[in-house]
């Protein structure tokens, strides 16, 4: 059993006996293989619910938008950054939350792990040392699991959390990375085109688009996506209609990037969510890096950074602008 | 189907590209009065509306005007610096250059969206800039991106 | 009924025989297992579970327009019915659980005071061929819900598969009608025995939710039971398990206009939208997500039992599969029975 499991239960134990938090909030095995379900603790008693591996990947800060309760929060470094965005727009009080860092070692994808079952019913998945097992179809498949991860988390900056209360320790010792530095460390572009040829990017969105069957699980499952009243849902004016035609399929997808430019902190739990496989992470990635490269401002790192679009800067770039 | 029809039948009829724009009041919309008062020529394919600010566009009046039968959509506030209420383009700036990069991410054809600022006294920019934005659309044929045909 | 076999090879040349005059839909895999129209054996998925959709998008589409409407027409032409087109059709592999679910949905669209036409031209045109399951998938459970793998609700034809045969239960007219010019060996005692067998045992294996057919009356007695929250606490709302769910029938309608034109669209709705319930005036009996959960539930496993006499849920478990935030029908179900003390039953 990965060595944070004992860590996170006894932090859990020591949060409720001492009284800091009401409810503590974690993950504990779920339902079905490569997705485990997230776990409310109100008790010691409990604790032994908790767990940890690679199937936590749903962001937790969605449960905490707007809480009353006092509550203890096992965040990766995506919740964590989730939080921080959270606490920027007011969403939270910060002394109801006790984050727990957790460093994270990556979420599996189950698209992935589906397609590399080639569709088969999957049956059971565990982890052997870096090897993920799954069974499925009634076969056996073994692959390292930095395969099976979701591209957020390969691409992830800043996998162990610069925000926190406690941090819990893979590796005894070691200081965490501030993101800035994360960022810095990693060569390779953060971000690119899905390709250069304009045409290829349209039929790609407008097949992602094609699938979409509007049940917003990708706008409920995101921790900032948080309107009492989304523009989705406005009918006066109606902006956006709610047939899942292709036209506002694309609009609905768009607006939700545009609605989460500088507030996504890529953890990839759309892609995740998404019951029919929609993938359109890369808008959500192109804008984090627009803001990022245009306005100096990275999603999630510092509560104190003015959110990018509440605020702006005399120098800010035009080469947008038509000019004549 | 139909709307591919139509725009097909457009092209042979002497299509004219339809291209609604944003204007704001203090700027952008008195120097397009200056324009009509100088009675300098530019293309009629121009549908105005006037908001008080820039700031006030949210881009879903644009991906909705795109929706709707737009061929080409601009916007056009104050120079940065100059705005009525201090600070509404400044704003809006980070909002629209956000909203061009998704667009091109998505595909799609960004010379049909346009972003600028024109002052209450820049008559012949305001003509030149729809001359400009009217080139660009046209050579991009009617508007098949986003429409919604129901 | 008769009861014959088809050896699998055959199969081949009963899918070209249907496919000259109807569309053939089969399970087929290209990234997840779906219906897609077929022309030969060879394209049918042949390892499979169930399909990722349920096929209810068929008779009910996500989106379909009823009614057009055109402003400029002559006034006699101004509003016209949208066309049904309902080409003959056989779904062919459909699971027992799939097959139950559209006999549910009958109850609602073919109802006794109003038959939705729109539902039941394409409805009317559909033959139904069912697959019973040799292997149960993790998230089943068919058979606390009234369902089974043998289950035969609903089916033109019911096949077994028996390795490399078939045994075809030729059930109704319709039936029927799609083995015509095919002449197939009556099926012998003994396959017959063993074939029924093998499918009880696939039944028998399955972990049964006790107490799931009689909640009906005690839900609603256990209204106010604070499980109702406690079941819901990680439910986010979103229709991932209503647009997945077989017999889920919930539909908004919306007039849609450009310009002069437009039409009356028909789409796709789920109880778990925070503004399903929200009325003209502003007032919104569900706004908690507790609410909604507890209504859908009782729709499923009180209302409509009361109603129509059978619970709303054929046990497919795509809900559990599709829920993002781990929640589970089953453990629902044996929470709320617990709470209404029928788990000793």
């Amino acid at each position: 059993m990965n060595p944070l499991v004992a860590q996170i239960r006894e932090t859990a134990r020591r949060l409720l006996d001492e009284g800091r938090v009401d409810v503590v909030l974690g993950f504990e095995a779920g339902p079905v293989a490569l997705r485990n379900a997230p776990c409310f603790v109100r008790g010691a008693a409990e604790v032994d619910r908790l767990t940890w591996d690679h199937f936590c990947g749903l962001n937790l800060a969605v449960f905490l938008n707007l809480s009353s309760r006092r509550i203890g929060v096992f965040a990766k470094g995506c919740d964590s950054r989730a939080i921080v965005n959270l606490l920027k727009e007011r969403r939270l009080v910060r002394e109801n939350v006790v984050i727990v860092g957790v460093p994270c070692p990556g979420m599996a994808d189950r698209g992935k792990v589906e397609r590399w079952v080639d569709a088969a019913e999957v049956e059971s998945a565990r982890l052997k040392g870096d090897k993920i097992v799954v069974v499925a179809g009634g076969k056996t498949f073994e692959a390292p699991i930095e395969e099976m991860l979701r591209d957020a988390c390969r691409e992830c900056a800043a996998p162990t959390p610069t925000y926190y209360d406690l941090l819990l320790d893979a590796e005894p010792g070691r200081p965490p990375a501030t993101v800035d530095a994360a960022l810095h460390a990693r060569n390779e572009p953060l971000h690119e085109s899905l390709t250069t040829d304009r045409a290829e990017r349209w039929r790609r969105f407008e097949a992602e688009a094609a699938k979409c069957l509007r049940c917003y699980a990708c706008r409920n499952v995101c921790p900032l996506c948080y309107c009492r009243e989304c523009r989705a849902d406005q009918s006066d004016p109606r902006w956006i209609g709610t047939s899942p035609n292709p036209s506002d399929n694309q609009l609905y997808l768009l607006m939700r990037a545009l609605h989460s430019a500088g507030r996504c902190v890529e953890c990839g739990g759309c892609v995740e969510a998404c019951p029919v496989g929609v993938d359109v992470r890369h808008l959500f990635k192109r804008l984090e890096r627009e803001v990022r490269e245009r306005f100096g401002y990275v999603s999630g790192a510092d509560p104190n950074q003015k959110p990018p679009l509440a605020t702006f800067d005399q120098a800010d770039p035009e080469d947008f602008i038509t000019d004549v | 189907m139909t709307e591919i029809q139509n725009s097909k039948s457009k092209i042979q009829n002497s299509w004219e590209p339809k291209i609604l724009a944003f204007l704001c009041n203090w700027c952008s919309y008195a120097g397009a009065d200056l324009a009509g008062i100088s009675r300098l020529q530019y293309p009629p394919n121009v549908r105005v509306i006037r908001l008080p600010c820039s700031a006030r566009v949210d881009p879903l009046f644009i991906l909705s005007a795109l929706q709707r039968g737009a061929d080409g959509v601009l916007v056009s506030g104050c120079h940065p610096g100059d705005c009525h209420y201090l600070s509404g383009n400044l704003v809006a700036r980070r909002r629209f250059a956000l909203l061009k990069a998704l667009l091109d991410e998505a595909g799609f054809e960004t010379d049909r969206v346009h972003f600028s600022w024109v002052s209450a006294a820049e008559g012949g920019r305001f003509a030149d800039l729809i001359r400009e934005v009217t080139e660009k659309v046209r050579a991009l044929g009617p508007a098949r991106q986003f429409v919604k045909t129901l | 009924m008769r009861r014959v076999i088809l050896a699998k090879q055959k199969l081949n040349d009963l899918i070209r025989q249907w496919v000259v005059e109807r569309t053939v839909l089969a399970p087929v895999k290209q990234t997840t297992v779906d219906f897609e129209p077929v022309s030969a054996a060879n394209e049918i998925c042949s390892d499979y579970r169930n399909t990722r959709l349920p096929l209810k998008r068929l008779f009910f589409q996500p989106s379909e327009a009823l009614l057009r409407f055109d402003f400029k027409a002559a006034p006699e032409q101004r509003v016209t019915e949208a066309p049904v087109e309902a080409r003959p059709t056989v779904v062919f592999g459909i699971r027992p659980c799939d097959a139950r679910s559209l006999v549910l949905l009958d109850r609602v669209f073919l109802g006794q005071d109003y038959r939705d036409p729109y539902y039941a031209s394409r409805r009317d045109a559909t033959a139904i061929v069912v697959l019973g399951c040799s292997r149960a998938a993790p998230t089943c459970f068919c058979t606390s819900v009234g369902g089974g793998p043998a289950d035969r609700a609903g089916a033109d034809l019911f096949l077994l598969d028996r390795g490399d045969i078939f045994v075809v239960d030729v059930i109704t007219e319709r039936g029927e009608a799609l083995m015509a010019g095919l002449a197939l060996p009556e099926a012998d005692a003994e396959t017959l025995d063993r074939a029924d067998r093998a499918v009880a045992d696939v039944a028998a294996a399955m972990t049964v939710i006790a107490g799931v057919e009689q909640l009906g009356p005690a839900l609603k007695a256990a209204f106010d039971d604070p499980r109702w929250q406690e079941i819901s606490e990680r439910c986010l709302a979103c229709a991932a398990c209503s647009f997945l769910c077989p017999t889920c029938h919930c539909f908004d309608v919306q007039d849609e206009v450009l310009d002069q034109k437009g039409r009356r669209i028909r789409n796709w709705d789920s109880c778990m939208f925070a503004t399903f319930t929200l009325h003209a005036s502003g007032h919104n009996p569900r706004t908690e997500t507790m609410q909604r959960v507890r209504q859908r539930v009782m729709h499923k496993f009180s209302y409509y039992p009361e109603n129509f006499g059978v619970i709303a849920c054929v046990g497919c478990g795509r809900c559990i599969r599709a829920c993002p935030a781990g929640n589970d029908m089953r453990q629902w179900l044996r929470t709320l029975a617990e709470a209404c003390g029928k788990e000793s039953r």
